[in-house]
């Protein structure tokens, strides 16, 4: 009916302590050892006794085996669900082990441990299980969690990569723009700074034409009067000369039609006229006309301003202004 | 919803998932859990009778055996290993405690009515069913001032003397039922094929 007994029974067995049991009083006093209720000075001297007589540690575990089964008879209640994600929560935050990271997806199953001596009557008898020849010891729920990890990472890490390249990407696509924006503005600057050095230089031409035409009017070498003639009575004018630069200026000429035109004439003292340049009249109340004067110019006596027909003519059709010189030329 | 490789592991035995847990197999760990964390869970409960201690506790048990399973020597089954360390630490937390207050027998029915939420397999469920009964009716046939002793030594961490003077039976007679209750629930459990061995 019983199981079996360790031999020896009824025989004393010391202890280290010094105290012994005999096989009925060990066989007695293991149930409540076992349980933990026995004095403080009981359970040290059985432990000590035990330690001593090894072959009661089989009856010792048969014995743990039954009590442990109480741990069935406690009342069940509700299991926490957070309480494995915990626990699995806090074997993520330990470092892996080398295990953990090299074990491979198939390892030839641990070999079970040798049974010690009794071990065939002791022992939960689990429900019989399939037992696999080959158990997988490979990738863990933690691998598993740590390769996630590692992919959510990889992930967000390109997502951020992208992030940061369409930042770049569109901060140089803006500073292109604001570079061709800028080399616009640029070329627009050297263009206005070609137009301000025309306009500097047109400016200077017509400062120094101006300064000449001063110098004409200011120091000549010859000055001759113009007046109007019945055709023009109210018109008048000057005509001044030095060395080959001439300057005629025109006041109160009649606004011509397009088929007319002002025409110079060089007055010979004893020859007919000669025609010289036509002139573009603008400005009827003033013009101010500038000339290159000839050898034509030599020996002349004076000079008159005619309407002809456009393009000119060989001799004048209406003198509408004329002046003779007064003084011998120098 | 477990993967293949989950119910591999949740048919392997428990002393080959407490191998593979040494070599820090999490997936091993895992099935142990699924296995043993309610049974684990409910002990510490009875015994601490406090949500919040139990759940503390059962971490500190199930953390034990991430990091010491090689602790384990294969002298005995591994539930009686892992329901010997959660009742050492539960009865350890008592006697740190010493003011915990006695909950009423309807709280405990109450408890018993919760739901369980968390099911780690529909197997381990059966086995845990089916040791659990074997238990109770074990236990039923156990006579009630016998049964008495070995659950107050078991759940309360009462010594001998201490049942005899709450109860104020002579220490033998405690001693005896002690004894005599733990021999019978050996024998009932054998006898039901729940112990390995002959009756």
């Amino acid at each position: 009916m019983m199981d079996e007994r360790p031999p020896g029974q009824g025989n004393n067995h010391p202890g280290a302590s010094g105290r012994s049991f005999t096989d009925s009083e060990i066989e007695e006093l293991l149930p409540s050892f076992v349980l933990g209720a026995l004095d403080a000075d009981e359970m040290l001297a059985v432990a000590d006794f035990l330690q001593q007589q090894p072959r009661w540690q089989a009856r010792v575990a048969r014995l743990e085996e039954t009590m442990a089964s109480l741990a069935h008879a406690a009342p069940r209640t509700r299991l926490p669900a957070q309480a494995k994600a915990r626990l699995l929560r806090r074997m993520g935050a330990e470092a892996p082990s080398p295990a953990t990271r090299r074990t491979p997806f198939f390892t030839p199953p641990p070999e079970r441990p040798a049974r010690p001596v009794g071990a065939g009557l002791r022992g939960l008898r689990s429900i019989p299980r399939p037992r696999p020849t080959m158990e997988p010891t490979g990738r863990s729920w933690l691998a598993i969690f740590g390769q996630s990890l590692a992919v959510a990472g990889a992930a967000a890490a390109i997502i951020i990569l992208a992030g940061v390249s369409w930042q770049l990407h569109t901060s140089v696509n803006a500073l292109s723009a604001q570079l061709a924006a800028a080399q616009g503005e640029l070329a627009q600057v050297r263009q206005e700074m070609t137009n301000l050095a025309q306009i500097n230089t047109t400016l200077q031409q017509q400062l120094q034409a101006q300064n000449a035409q001063v110098a004409l009017l200011t120091d000549p070498d010859q000055s001759i009067v113009l007046t109007g003639t019945e055709a023009a009575p109210l018109a008048s004018g000057e005509f001044v000369r030095r060395d080959d630069k001439g300057l005629l200026i025109l006041r109160g000429l009649p606004t011509l039609p397009a088929d007319q035109t002002y025409q110079l004439w060089i007055l010979q003292p004893d020859a007919p006229s000669v025609p010289a340049n036509l002139l573009q009249v603008a400005n009827t109340d003033t013009a101010t006309i500038e000339l290159t004067l000839g050898e034509e110019y030599r020996d002349y006596a004076g000079v008159g301003i005619s309407i002809e027909p456009a393009g000119g003519s060989l001799t004048p059709t209406t003198i509408v202004l004329v002046g003779q010189l007064t003084a011998p030329s120098a | 919803m477990p993967t293949k490789g989950s119910e591999v592991y949740a048919h392997q035995p428990d002393d080959i998932l407490l191998q593979l847990v040494h070599r820090k197999d999490a997936r091993a760990y895992e099935a142990l859990y699924d296995r043993h964390a309610q049974v684990v869970y409910n002990l510490l409960m009875r015994i601490v009778r406090d949500g919040h201690t139990a759940e503390e506790l059962l971490q500190e048990v199930f953390w034990l055996v991430w990091q010491k399973a090689e602790q384990y020597e294969g002298a005995g089954a591994v539930a009686a290993w892992l329901y010997r360390i959660a009742r050492n630490r539960a009865l350890d937390h008592l006697r740190q405690q010493r003011t915990r207050p006695r909950a009423a027998a309807h709280e405990t029915e109450a408890l018993e009515r919760v739901p369980r939420l968390f099911v780690s397999s529909a197997e381990s469920e059966v086995e845990q069913s089916w040791r659990r009964q074997q238990v109770m009716q074990a236990l039923e046939g156990i006579p009630g001032e016998q049964r008495l002793c070995l659950e107050l030594a078991y759940f309360e961490g009462m010594s001998q003397r201490e049942i005899a003077e709450q109860t104020r039976i002579p220490l033998g007679t405690i001693k005896t039922r002690m004894r005599i209750a733990l021999e019978k629930l050996e024998r009932s459990l054998r006898a039901v094929g729940y112990l390995e061995g002959d009756v």
